[in-house]
């Protein structure tokens, strides 16, 4: 008998944002690692992944779920996507991006949930992160380990965020969101400190860049609107507008159901 | 002199080859490829290696080829599938598992040859028809598994030969 071998081996990685330092610095031209350190665009970059998610996730709170026979518990909407408020995003959807609870079917709260009543007794518990053995994020499904529910028959509750279309598909644009969205909290950081005379400077490998706070603000503004598009890309529809009058309720925006992002 | 092995990978089409010294599983479709660099994001596929073993050296047939892990153990929620077919299809990855690869990888030698020629499982290699069917390998990570670098596997082929 004769045999020969090979190996293989990977590297496990949850990305704690959706850009890395590399692409924003590639994307954005900021390549000067002593004007733009790289313990400064890290941490903004983590400050625009919370806004990203702010501005295109919607949340869900305290949904009712739905088990099946082979004890997966269904939500009604999709798609999944990241918590924002977590400080983690993965680019994908996890357990620490869901909130799990249980609570008593046989008393009054659940009932009281349900019916949003005035007697609601929010006696609820939180099913840790560990609890959820299996995510289906296309499907909108997930699954508890044997440990839960506690108590046989306890209803669960689940808080979730939710994207306009499925993560895995706009991967692209929340990276550029939040490249975007980076490059602007250090403009106005500049902008704040350097502001001489009404003209703000960047230097840039021995360069500089001048500006009247007027073409900067111009610069901002440019990259919102790039910003917004992204969002507006991959947030849900989610509510009704109400049309009174002739152009009563009208929104602003390319699109008309988008709604206006304040900034 | 005895038979020997190359690992040729395919790399989008069956015209389009490499040697392959290591098959580490990445998010990325080429050959040799860093695993630190294109690593595998939890949630999701490796894209699947698609090779061939091709055989050389002096030899009158070879038979019975057979493939199983002999070393290294899974980390939580990571599996690495197998399977083989006559036919190719270009890898996948990311979201999506490769419509092959859907075995997990035997951890001990099968009683019976899993790699085929041809599509079947009585063949004999020769030095004119030297090689393996398509085996195509992928990598799953669940939402379970923690970042960092998982345990190095060894890919064993066994085979008869005279």
């Amino acid at each position: 008998m004769a045999s020969d071998t090979i190996t293989t081996q990977m590297v496990i990685s949850k990305d704690t944002a959706y850009c890395t330092e590399d692409q924003f610095r590639n994307e954005t031209g900021f390549t000067d690692t002593t004007e733009f350190t790289s313990a400064d665009i890290g941490r903004k970059i983590i400050e625009a992944v919370e806004k990203v998610k702010r501005d295109v996730f919607v949340s869900i709170r305290l949904e009712f779920t739905t088990k099946d026979s082979n004890d997966r518990y269904f939500i009604s909407r999709r798609w999944l996507a990241n918590a924002y408020g977590s400080n983690v995003s993965h680019g994908t959807v996890t357990p620490l991006d869901l909130r799990i609870w249980e609570s008593d079917e046989t008393s009054s709260i659940s009932s009281a949930f349900f019916l949003q009543g005035s007697r609601i007794n929010r006696l609820i518990h939180r099913v840790p992160s560990e609890g959820i053995s299996e995510i289906d994020s296309v499907n909108g499904y997930f699954k508890l380990t044997d440990d839960w529910p506690s108590s046989t028959g306890y209803r669960i509750f689940a808080d979730y965020w939710m994207a306009g279309k499925p993560l895995h598909e706009i991967e692209t644009e929340l990276k550029f969101a939040n490249i975007i969205w980076t490059e602007i909290l250090i403009l106005e950081e500049k902008k704040g400190k350097r502001m001489k005379n009404g003209v703000i400077s960047i230097s840039q490998g021995g360069r500089t860049i001048t500006r009247s706070e007027a073409e900067f603000n111009e610069w901002i503004r440019d990259l919102y609107q790039q910003y917004q598009s992204y969002v507006n890309w991959c947030r849900p529809y989610y509510g009704k507008n109400i049309t009174i009058g002739r152009f009563g309720d009208r929104r602003y925006g390319y699109f008309p159901r988008t709604g206006r992002l304040s900034w | 002199m005895a038979s020997s092995v190359t690992f040729v990978e395919y790399l989008g089409s069956t015209t389009s080859t490499a040697t392959s010294t290591q098959l580490d599983l990445v998010s990325t479709m080429g050959a040799n490829a860093s695993r630190s660099t294109y690593p595998v994001s939890v949630g999701n596929y490796s894209y699947s290696k698609v090779f061939k073993l091709s055989f050389g050296g002096t030899f009158t047939s070879i038979t019975n080829i057979k493939l199983y892990k002999s070393d290294g153990a899974y980390v939580t929620g990571e599996v690495v599938n197998y399977g083989v077919s006559s036919t190719f299809h270009v890898s996948t990855g990311g979201s999506y598992e490769d419509s092959v690869a859907t075995t997990i990888i035997p951890t001990s030698a099968p009683s019976t040859t899993n790699v085929t020629v041809g599509g079947t499982t009585t063949y004999t290699i020769t030095d004119t028809e030297n090689t393996t069917d398509y085996i195509y390998l992928q990598s799953s990570v669940t939402i379970q598994s923690v970042s960092g670098t998982v345990n190095s596997k060894t890919l064993t082929f066994t085979w008869q030969e005279i």
